[in-house]
């Protein structure tokens, strides 16, 4: 048996059956703004706080202060002092973007992981960092190889995949069968804001709870209610109808 | 940001390299590392002579790369070069055939070293 990360974000835990398999890859994916990046942040800033686990974080999409800011402004517990202290690395758009710059800086992110205090990563996006590569064939070389790097250093990696579909349709293209885990994020607009929920569809060689859970984003960031399972998919002020959403059962 | 593909100017002459020997094998050797002419000759087992006029004619036809000057263990400046195709397509126009040639990225090369490196 291997050991589980625990993702730190409440409820989601325990839809996973403890967490998430040590050394495993997973795919989080979501329309924009469903909280994907909010539960990496979580994710990264709960390996620091309870087992000083150091992290990664990749993002193609912000510079550091955007990332600092957006931790602040939705309260993620200790992401600031995390950061400060070198226990949260951040790579921006600005080290990532440029090609030659990427590659410097790819060699930089291998040395710290090398050094064996970090051990969670996160990618924002995949969508991104596949942009660097032209057919798909070349895409899924190298994803497959960064992977392997991945587990290779020992990190439990979070890869973060902007999706176009609309939930409850999704894009099952490679990066869905390469990883080891996936999990959909997503938002139904309603009158007040918006319905948000989680699916963990997919996690090799573990139990999970595969009903569609309704979440929250809040102060301290992404919350799941793990209690709900069997609630009704339709209810609530959904405006269901024009989502194309139907009852599919035990989805 | 992806290796990007250009259509090289001689197609005929790129042909012609492609049917050499030499050529072939002093473009299989600096696809996977820069070199110099001396360190082509003693790898490869080719007379430097002939190195230097295979290297002009790679570099006219852009098939290989002027990567800089390098040091050597005798302290001597020289000149080194490299290949970065990743992948040539040849296309047979009625007029002239056409040639592209898609760019190995930084990218790949990056994450291709670093995976070598966990092979090991």
């Amino acid at each position: 048996m291997t050991d589980k990360v625990k993702t730190g974000v409440e409820g989601l835990d325990t839809v996973l059956n403890g967490g998430i398999h040590e050394n495993s890859t997973v795919l989080v994916s979501g329309n924009p703004g469903t909280g994907k990046s909010i539960l990496g942040m979580q994710y990264l800033a709960h390996g620091v706080d309870e087992y000083d686990e150091g992290g990664v974080y990749l993002t193609f999409e912000e510079t550091r202060d955007d990332v600092n800011e957006a931790a602040e402004s939705i309260g993620i517990e200790g992401w600031n002092e995390a950061v400060e202290d070198g226990d949260i690395i951040i790579y921006d758009k600005m080290d990532l973007l440029e090609e030659t710059e990427f590659s410097q800086t790819l060699t930089h992110i291998l040395d710290d992981i090398d050094s064996d205090s970090y051990s969670r990563l996160v990618m924002d996006s995949l969508t991104m960092f596949e942009m660097f590569f032209e057919s798909e064939q070349e895409k899924r070389t190298y994803l497959l190889k960064l992977i392997d790097i991945l587990k290779h250093n020992g990190f439990t990696s979070l890869l973060i995949q902007e999706s176009e579909a609309v939930f409850p349709d999704r894009d099952i293209g490679l990066e869905e069968f390469l990883t080891d885990g996936n999990i959909y994020l997503a938002q139904t607009p309603t009158k007040s804001g918006a319905n948000r929920y989680v699916w963990v569809a997919k996690m090799r060689k573990q139990e999970i709870d595969t009903h569609v859970f309704p979440m929250e984003i809040d102060e301290g960031g992404v919350r799941v209610h793990e209690n709900a399972a069997g609630f009704s998919y339709m209810s609530g002020e959904n405006v269901g109808d024009s989502m194309g959403v139907d009852d599919r059962g035990g989805l | 940001m992806s290796g990007k593909t250009e259509t090289l100017a001689e197609p005929v002459e790129v042909l012609d390299c492609l049917g050499d020997e030499y050529s072939v094998r002093i473009l299989s050797a600096l696809t996977d590392d820069e070199m110099s002419a001396k360190g082509i000759s003693e790898e490869l087992d080719i007379p430097i002579a002939t190195v230097y006029r295979r290297i002009d004619d790679l570099d006219e036809t852009g098939l290989i790369e002027f990567e800089g000057k390098a040091l050597t263990q005798e302290d001597k400046r020289v000149k080194v070069y490299r290949s970065y195709i990743d992948e040539l397509r040849v296309f047979f126009e009625p007029d002239e055939p056409q040639v592209e040639m898609k760019r190995y990225s930084e990218a790949q090369r990056s994450i291709d070293e670093a995976w070598k490196r966990i092979q090991r």
